[in-house]
């Protein structure tokens, strides 16, 4: 597991309330379908990412496809 | 079976063909149906739907509808705190989503329905009728509240706004607003049934320029977004191609606003709604691009069909809109409705005040005061205040707007003792949702509190 990923996992958790153990969060589960985040809760876990990751994530970066898995959203943030 | 129901349920393989999303899974309705068939619940059992928006999401619906069962969507991010206190004050048998985990709802038996797992409660008797739909009023009425709908009210509903906005077998309508609230399941899905219209459902994150592109790429015709989501592409900017039709509804919509959007030359015909969940919910529209500038702060005038009246208005025409419609629900359901509300001649007390002028125009005045719109989601403060005052430390709790659209709760604490209130506000996270939680948190002293 990346430390990108795991800090993913840790903000999903403590930040997002995503009510998973930390394990069972696959890198491939859909961010939307199996963790069920809303619109609001996206909102959230982009502040989230680019407060931990010092990084601004830009409108056109705000998309499904970007927050589709924690897979996506790592390589996101690996380019920046 | 009634024909509302039939025609719901006949439309299936239709409907099949007319409705799509961007997930990888296609289900098959068929063996959603037969999977709902073999748990073979009691009529008119409940069973709560957990799903993000998405064909797989509507195909359930229908199929616990076609089972007898009673459907009850729910946001997917809801805690399972609440879903538990849920399944027992609303009496739901079953609970349907992906990944559920059995040991949070202590249930022993654990099924699989499609792609959605499903929770089954034994011995939880039917509390409704086979074909009636329940829809959380958690925004409005309190977090454990919903009401009972007949799928024909619900059909009854969806019809009249696709009569009063023109949409037909010939449109393409974007999903992008909640399945579980009213309007994207009601308004949009079940009125995609009812036209023959094409759907394309989406879902968060919402992005103004995906949303141009997929009206572009989809060939969309209509759509219906909410006031925020407005706001936003406006002060964007954002260029959309040409829609057909655009409709807003869920929070009062400024005339400024409705000005900005008509001078938008993507936007041929643009309606302001009104609504509420227990009127099925569409009350009354403003069809603004053909509306006097004069109507543009109003919200219309009612459906052909629908009859209102302004309760005991005050001096300035001011009082609750009560609403006689059709699409009226049957009942309110839930541990803290005390009074079903309608009047001795079958009026829907709305809780909303409203005036209305002499051409016939509905204007929103105010909400009841338990009622707060933040970051474009109702939110009902007195459920705030219980979550805050199930803390060990919390006599009491008091939430109301903030500054900047922010949600202030005030605590009143046991025994004097000081509170930690970033430990408390991890503690009231953990129960609402993240709209629900305050942006600030205040301690006050026991003797500024009265009772």
């Amino acid at each position: 597991m990346s430390n990108i990923e795991a800090c993913l996992r840790d903000i999903l958790i403590e930040d997002l309330f995503v009510e998973f153990d930390r394990d069972r969060i696959l890198p491939t589960y859909s961010l939307r379908q199996d963790l069920g985040i809303d619109s609001l809760g996206f909102v959230e876990l982009r502040e989230q990412v680019e407060k931990r990751f010092s990084i601004v994530i830009s409108d056109d970066d705000f998309t499904p496809e970007n927050f589709a898995t924690l897979s996506s959203l790592t390589s996101l943030i690996n380019r920046h | 079976m009634n024909a509302a129901a039939r025609m719901i349920i006949d439309s299936v393989a239709d409907l099949a063909r007319r409705v799509s999303d961007f997930s990888d899974t296609s289900p098959k309705y068929d063996q959603l149906f037969e999977g709902y068939a073999r748990l073979a619940l009691q009529p008119g059992s409940a069973v709560l739907i957990f799903a993000p928006n998405s064909v797989e999401f509507l195909f359930h619906w229908i199929a616990t509808l076609a089972n007898g069962y009673v459907p009850c969507a729910i946001a997917p991010s809801t805690k399972s705190s609440l879903v538990s206190a849920l399944q027992k004050s609303l009496n739901i048998a079953a609970i349907v989503g992906p990944r559920l985990d059995p040991a949070r709802y202590q249930a022993k038996r654990f099924e699989k329905i499609g792609a959605f797992d499903v929770v089954v409660f034994d011995r939880t008797p039917p509390s409704y009728e086979p074909f009636d739909v329940l829809i959380l009023t958690t925004g409005t009425s309190g977090s454990q509240t919903a009401c009972v709908h007949t799928i024909e009210s619900l059909v009854c509903n969806a019809s009249m706004t696709n009569k009063t906005l023109n949409i037909t077998a010939a449109d393409k309508q974007l999903v992008v607003l909640p399945m579980y609230h009213c309007y994207g399941l009601i308004t949009q899905s079940i009125g995609a049934i009812v036209s023959g219209c094409e759907l394309k459902i989406d879902g968060p994150p919402f992005n103004p320029s995906r949303f141009a592109d997929l009206i572009r790429k989809e060939n969309i015709s209509i759509c219906g977004i909410t006031p925020t989501i407005a706001r936003d592409l406006l002060r964007r900017g954002t260029v959309l191609p040409a829609l057909r039709s655009m409709s807003i509804g869920g929070d009062r919509v400024s005339r400024e606003e409705v000005t900005s959007l008509l001078s938008k030359p993507f936007i041929n015909e643009l309606y302001v709604t009104y609504g509420l969940t227990e009127a099925g919910p569409r009350v009354s529209v403003l069809p603004a691009h053909v509306a006097p500038v004069e109507a543009y702060d109003s919200v219309g005038k009612p459906f052909s069909g629908v009859s209102i009246r302004i309760e005991k208005p005050d001096a300035g025409g001011v009082g609750q809109l009560l609403v006689k419609t059709p699409s009226v629900c049957r009942r309110k359901v839930g541990p803290n409705i005390v009074h079903q509300p309608f009047t001795a001649d079958g009026f829907l007390e709305t809780g909303d005040l409203f005036t209305q002028d002499a051409a016939g125009y509905l204007r929103y005045v105010a909400r009841k005061a338990d009622i707060l719109i933040v970051k474009g989601e109702k939110l009902n403060t007195r459920s705030i205040d219980l979550v805050a005052e199930s803390h060990p430390d919390v006599e009491c709790a008091r939430t109301a707007a903030g500054d900047m659209n922010s949600v202030v709760t005030r605590l009143w604490a046991r025994e004097n003792k000081i509170l930690d209130l970033e430990e408390i506000k991890r503690f009231m996270k953990s129960s609402l949702r993240l709209h629900e939680v305050p942006d600030k948190i205040i301690q006050e002293q026991e003797a500024v509190f009265h009772k």
